[in-house]
């Protein structure tokens, strides 16, 4: 830039726009002007800055309340999907053999922590409804501890 | 603005800062800068807004419940503080406006288009945009007559036609004070009140 004062040297610049735009932003520009000054200068506006705050404290409240009800919303129909799944899949793996289902139990337990304890013996002993719904229970905490996860990152 | 059925999604993290803020604060920031904006876009001839919508669209979209599933993720890298990340939030909604209104003139009167909030100041061909081009190079000839005389807010005006508008950068690139500078523009402020009626 050049330093020398040039008061009328602006014909040379392209959009003026850009120059009024840069302008807006340097004189609401509040990071070096101290609160006091702030309020001065929105009083001389004729702002009543006391109530326009209070609109201001009024909208964060409503769209945190928005926000809050999003969510709720978002987990209820998470919930229902997996609700929804849940039937179609015990129903498939009641198709399965004691063996493939004791099988993928296995592949899916982790392999330390208090379900690690769950021997092959344990399992046997279940009927293919308690198996089948077992791994049922499985592959749902899986899924909803993979969503929470998801969510959190 | 980011839509939540485009690429990426709302980072719902970010809601929890934002509980936590002192909204006083960040109020009166917030209201000081939509409305120098807000002003200076009427003087321009840009559009009408108030500056509380402005205010009202950019906390909904940080919070992640924007017009249509609209929002807006903070990015802490490019604006480590909240007043910084809002007033970026509000520039990127009056350049929002601003595009509209160029696809606004572009369409006839029937089609649903453009922003219903955005009160163009007056319908225009291109011979009033000439005009207006003309009249914003008078508007800023004019400011530049007002500070005459004045080197500090010459020194900063010659910043703005290079884009740089913080305060602290342009103390940098003049080499005065970061208080001239803040003085400086108040006394801009000042001469420049009376360009527009407050909105």
């Amino acid at each position: 830039m050049s330093k020398g004062i040039n008061v009328m040297g602006t014909e040379d610049k392209e959009n003026p726009i850009d120059f009024f735009d840069t302008l807006t932003d340097a004189l609401g520009a509040s990071e070096s002007v101290s609160k006091e000054d702030i309020v001065a200068d929105l009083k001389e506006e004729e702002i009543d800055v006391d109530a326009s705050v209070k609109r201001i404290l009024a909208m964060v409240e409503h769209a945190s309340q928005q926000a809050k009800r999003q969510q709720l919303e978002i987990a209820r129909e998470q919930r229902l999907a997996l609700e929804l799944e849940k039937p179609t899949r015990l129903g498939e793996f009641l198709n399965w053999t004691k063996e493939q289902i004791i099988e993928k139990i296995n592949q899916l337990l982790p392999t330390n922590g208090p379900l690690a304890s769950v021997s092959y013996r344990d399992l046997e002993s279940k009927s293919q409804e308690d198996l089948a719904a077992l791994l049922e229970g499985i592959i749902s905490t899986k899924e909803m501890a993979e969503q929470e996860r998801d969510n959190e990152s | 603005m980011v839509n939540a059925s485009e690429e990426g999604k709302y980072n719902p993290k970010i809601r929890e800062e934002l509980e936590k803020a002192d909204w006083k604060e960040i109020s009166f920031k917030l209201l000081w800068y939509a409305t120098s904006k807000a002003k200076m876009l009427r003087a321009i001839g840009i559009a009408d807004v108030d500056p509380e919508d402005l205010i009202q669209e950019a906390i909904s979209l940080a919070y992640g419940v924007g017009p249509n599933d609209t929002y807006r993720n903070w990015n802490k890298e490019l604006y480590p503080d909240l007043v910084g990340f809002l007033i970026s939030v509000i520039k990127s909604i009056v350049s929002h406006k601003k595009e509209n209104r160029e696809k606004f003139k572009t369409q006839t009167i029937d089609d649903d288009f453009g922003d219903k909030d955005l009160k163009p100041l007056s319908p225009e061909n291109p011979e009033e945009l000439v005009t207006k081009k003309h009249d914003l190079a008078k508007l800023k000839q004019a400011i530049y007559e007002r500070v005459k005389g004045d080197e500090e807010v010459g020194m900063v005006l010659l910043c703005f036609e290079d884009r740089i508008s913080k305060p602290q950068q342009i103390a940098e690139e003049t080499d005065y004070d970061i208080n001239r500078i803040n003085n400086a523009l108040r006394r801009l402020r000042r001469k420049t009140k009376d360009l527009a009626p407050t909105t």
